[in-house]
């Protein structure tokens, strides 16, 4: 029925949605752990479950869909009050995300699923069963109903219906049926149950016992089961004449109807009940999801009106509310009704009324409340439906180079604007085309900055999967530790957020297996016996930093020295000049561990300095403080993005050439003849220390061009200390001081042409990498820009020194 | 359009360096800009003449005679970009090439190329794909993967430290 390209599509959106599913699952379940009695949790856990279970389903994915389903069967005994929520469950259902996990994993590397869930499948079934014991009343009475409705049809027709072996949504095919059936009448019993439509699987054969309308005629039901696709009528004959119909006689009622104020194909049933539903605001699917609630109360009762029309099912959108009016089967609660909508993921009872005459007064209440509320603007809602999209990140990069063109088009048509005006200096329209022209310069800059922005995404994104992980981890060490995570809101670029895992799951393994003590420690110690490890993101200016705190007993700075000696990482002569903090930074040496013992956990002395060079990698820094007893902290600090900075722009010679401001602590003037030289090379008193100039024309080898002599800071310093005979003007010299590890030194340029933000563009693999270079930008005018690196400048600059020296 | 189906001849974009002509295969041609402004690349081989935008991708520029062994020369209003698409291992790259002029996209069949004479060249005969005889002039077809990629960029970087350390 479809091309492999949709059904790949398809995946993809699946996999995108059922990884969402996943973590709310994981999250839920940690939450609950904590609160076991908590039922919004709960409510949350089982619709993800019963929605990963529904797209599983439909995809034909039966081990995904198989293993969701008890989950979710437990989830829902949890949720009923019939079973607790205890921590056997919670590790039960846990694994069971994990193996979920994995097998999404292998279908995402196209790789067969085997995993081995029976065991778990058996175990989760097996506390369903430890469950519903409980309540062996209900369930009697429940497959009690349901037997002797299967009797009761007076004219129903049995079809034996097959989906096609080949049909890729077997559910959404039953759902065809189901929808298609009940234009003619009512369902009344099938097997596979309605409600597990979702379990469906392609070829599997449905028996449906159905109890036409009254003037639909068994060929009229035929032929509309005959219209749809991928499904084959097997067999039917009416079912024997039974007993009399257990359906509820009704009553006409002719003030209900003119007071819902809709057409009415069926009087209001005594029992009939008003609906206000509310299909959730990120839906993906609003038509299903209707499908689904009128799927379920198929079950329990008739529909007799809705609005909007249950056959514009196909146009709703998300966020929308349906009024129903629905008339109840005489055996139907009010409880089951409310069951049955909660069990349905992503619609929302907003409110249900009795239309009963006992109770004039609230029926008209209600029917007001109800069908006074107006049927939202088409406008709105669909502004309201439009929340998230997802979009690729080359598709960003895109739009960011066809801004760049904005730019440079923009910054032509300036030109030409003004050469216009010199034309035809009084012409009105040389006006307009200038305000035209900053205007569109206006927008456009505008345009690049949210583009820029829409690449960031919160740190929530990361820190969401670490709950689980210490969960886990202090279990296996026997440590009572709790997580709190602080600032996920804070907002990082996309390809940092990845980066940064890694590092992170360092330093909160490594927290918890070295950083907090045992309970039993901690009470000795007079603290308190459960442990907090904090994982905090914040921005300051625009630098990210991500802390991750403990309140365990700190590093001993003699441990760290000791092993760092032992090591050989330094000798005992440079540790003795040492201050503790900067001893302390030994811990990110590689090889360095202060741990008595190694654990599977940690404590072997790699990480720290992988920790360190992921990081550096990201143009971030990390330090550590510790205090002895009272905890730890790493401190994280990283660029909002790896993708803009802020920058310096300057110029040397005709070139330009642009710093990241992140690496610039000041500019600065001076006179020539304050230059003195030190070993042959430039350098001057600054602010009482001396700093060592490096002038870029001579780094970048850079020649004034076509014989023109530029002003630059060239000539004249190798001149340094002679007399100079030309204009003051020429005597300044500018440089840009820059930090460079610990190293401080001053670019000599001939031009500060400003501050810029620049997005950053790789030279690409056919420069490699270039010292001194850090890679290109496109400025404003169009020009292409080097950046410079200031890292390693420096060691350019380290380099010939010792060269001079030597 | 019935060449485009016939197997026995490709299309090839000519160009000349100098005297000489030369062709490259049409299918690695992107396309051709004229001379714009370049920004230069320090600490860079001369041949790496710099790098343009190209809408809002830095695309390097070689200047295939310096890379060929040729003597630079001044530019001129036929001095034209010929951006090629080069397979560098696993990416393609996009990469801009300095010709003196270039003249036009001609079929050549392949009866009338001939294996690279493995003497007589100024050029590296590594470079060399095969002559095309037209009318009465050779037109050298560059293996441009191997021109622009490769030993060649190892040999590159070498020069690179080579510079590095004598500076």
């Amino acid at each position: 029925m479809s091309s492999g390209m949709d059904m790949s599509d398809l995946l993809a959106l699946f996999m995108e949605e059922a990884e969402e599913q996943l973590v709310k699952l994981d999250d839920g379940l940690l939450q609950l752990e904590k609160d076991p009695g908590n039922i919004e949790i709960l409510k949350e856990v089982f619709r993800a479950a019963h929605t990963l279970k529904g797209s599983s389903g439909t995809m034909g994915l039966s081990e995904i869909a198989g293993l969701t389903h008890v989950m979710e069967n437990l989830l829902d005994l949890l949720r009923s009050g019939t079973h607790t929520a205890t921590p056997e469950a919670i590790d039960l259902l846990l694994e069971g995300t994990d193996d979920l996990r994995t097998l999404l994993g292998q279908l995402s590397r196209s790789e067969t699923m085997n995993v081995d869930t029976a065991a778990l499948v058996e175990n989760l079934r097996a506390m369903c069963a430890a469950g519903s014991n409980a309540e062996p009343v209900k369930i009697a009475a429940e497959s009690a109903s349901v037997s002797s409705t299967i009797a009761a049809p007076a004219n129903g027709i049995a079809l034996k219906l097959k989906i096609a072996d080949d049909c890729l949504m077997p559910g959404v095919r039953a759902f065809m049926i189901y929808n298609a059936l009940c234009d003619y009448g009512q369902v009344i019993s099938a097997d596979p149950p309605q409600e597990n439509i979702d379990d469906l699987i392609a070829g599997q054969e449905i028996n449906i016992v159905f109890e036409p309308n009254t003037e639909s005629s068994d060929q009229s039901v035929l032929d509309a089961i005959g219209r749809l696709s991928e499904i084959q009528v097997l067999d039917h004959r009416l079912a024997g004449e039974g007993e009399a119909p257990a359906e509820p006689q009704t009553d006409i009622r002719a003030s209900d109807v003119s007071c819902f104020g809709i057409l009415m194909p069926k009087p209001i049933a005594e029992n009939g009940i008003a609906l206000k539903v509310k299909i959730a605001q990120n839906c993906f699917m609003p038509g299903v999801r209707a499908f689904m609630l009128y799927n379920a109360l198929i079950d329990l009762g008739q529909v007799i009106s809705a609005n909007p029309p249950q056959d514009n099912i196909d146009d709703l959108i998300a966020g929308q509310e349906i009024n129903v009016v629905f008339e109840l089967n005489a055996d139907t609660t009010e409880q089951n009704i409310l069951d049955a909508i909660a069990g349905l993921c992503e619609v929302e009872l907003l409110e249900h009324k009795f239309l009963n005459e006992s109770e004039p007064v609230a029926k008209s209440q209600c029917s007001g409340a109800i069908s006074d509320a107006p049927v939202v603007p088409e406008a709105t809602i669909a502004a309201k439906a439009i929340q998230t999209v997802r979009v690729g990140v080359d598709r960003l990069d895109t739009l960011m180079n066809l801004v760049a063109e904005l730019v440079i088009d923009r910054t032509r048509m300036n030109q030409i604007g003004n050469a216009l005006n010199l034309k035809y200096e009084n012409e009105d329209l040389c006006q307009g085309l200038n305000e035209t022209g900053v205007h569109i310069g206006r927008v456009v800059t505008e345009l690049q900055e949210h583009i820029m922005k829409v690449r960031l995404l919160p740190v929530e994104q990361v820190f969401s999967r670490f709950p689980r992980m210490v969960r886990d981890l202090s279990r296996k060490a026997g440590k009572d530790v709790e997580l709190v995570l602080e600032g996920q809101e804070t907002e990082l670029d996309r390809s940092i957020l990845e980066d940064i895992v890694d590092p992170l799951t360092h330093l909160l393994r490594n927290a918890l297996d070295h950083g907090v003590e045992t309970s039993e420690e901690r009470k000795a110690a007079g603290k308190s016996a459960k442990s907090r490890v904090i994982l905090a993101a914040m921005q300051e200016e625009n630098r990210i930093i991500i802390e991750v705190r403990d309140d365990g007993h700190g590093i001993s700075i003699e441990k760290v020295k000791a092993a760092a000696l032992k090591k050989g990482t330094v000798s005992e002569e440079t540790l003795s000049h040492m201050s503790d903090e900067d001893a302390l930074q030994l811990i990110f040496a590689s090889g360095v561990s202060t741990a008595e013992k190694v654990t599977d956990i940690s404590g072997r002395g790699v990480g720290m300095d992988v920790v360190r060079s992921n990081i550096q990698g990201l143009s971030g820094s990390v330090e550590v403080h510790t205090e002895l007893g009272k905890g730890t902290r790493f401190r994280i600090n990283l660029p909002l993005t790896l993708a803009i900075i802020q920058s310096l722009v300057i110029g040397v010679c005709d070139k330009v050439y642009v710093i990241p401001l992140s690496a610039v602590v000041e500019t600065f003037r001076c006179r020539a003849e304050d230059m003195h030289s030190i070993d042959g090379h430039p350098a001057i008193n600054f602010r009482g220390s001396v700093l060592h100039l490096v002038k870029l024309s001579d780094v970048f080898g850079i020649k004034s061009v076509n014989g023109i002599t530029l002003r630059c800071g060239d000539v004249r310093i190798r001149d340094c200390g002679r007399t100079n005979n030309k204009s003051d003007s020429d005597d300044w010299i500018t440089f840009v001081v820059v930090r460079t590890g610990g190293l401080k030194i001053g670019l000599i340029v001939d031009r500060l042409i400003g501050e810029q933000e620049v997005v950053i563009k790789p030279l690409g693999a056919f420069f490699g990498d270039i010292d001194g270079i850090a890679g290109a930008t496109i400025l404003g005018d169009g020009a292409v820009a080097l950046i410079i690196d200031v890292g390693s400048l420096g060691s350019i600059f380290n380099r010939r020194k010792l060269e001079r020296v030597a | 359009m019935s060449e485009l189906t016939n197997q026995d001849s490709d299309q090839y974009l000519t160009f000349t360096l100098g005297e000489e002509g030369f062709a490259i295969e049409i299918s690695k041609i992107r396309e051709v800009l004229d001379f714009t402004d370049l920004t230069t690349v320090p600490r860079t081989p001369d041949y790496m003449r710099g790098v343009i935008n190209l809408r809002g991708n830095v695309v390097p520029i070689v200047d295939l005679r310096l890379q060929l062994g040729m003597s630079a020369v001044e530019k001129t209003v036929d001095t034209c970009i010929v951006i090629v698409e080069v397979d560098m291992g696993a990416d393609m790259l996009h990469v801009g090439m300095l010709a003196d002029s270039v003249q036009e996209v001609v079929d050549i069949d392949h009866s009338q190329i001939e294996p690279a004479p493995k003497m007589g060249t100024r050029l590296n005969t590594e470079f060399i794909r095969g002559m095309a005889k037209r009318d009465d002039k050779f037109s050298i077809i560059l293996d441009i993967d191997k021109v622009l990629s490769g030993e060649e960029l190892a040999a590159m970087m070498d020069t690179k430290e080579e510079e590095a350390v004598a500076a």
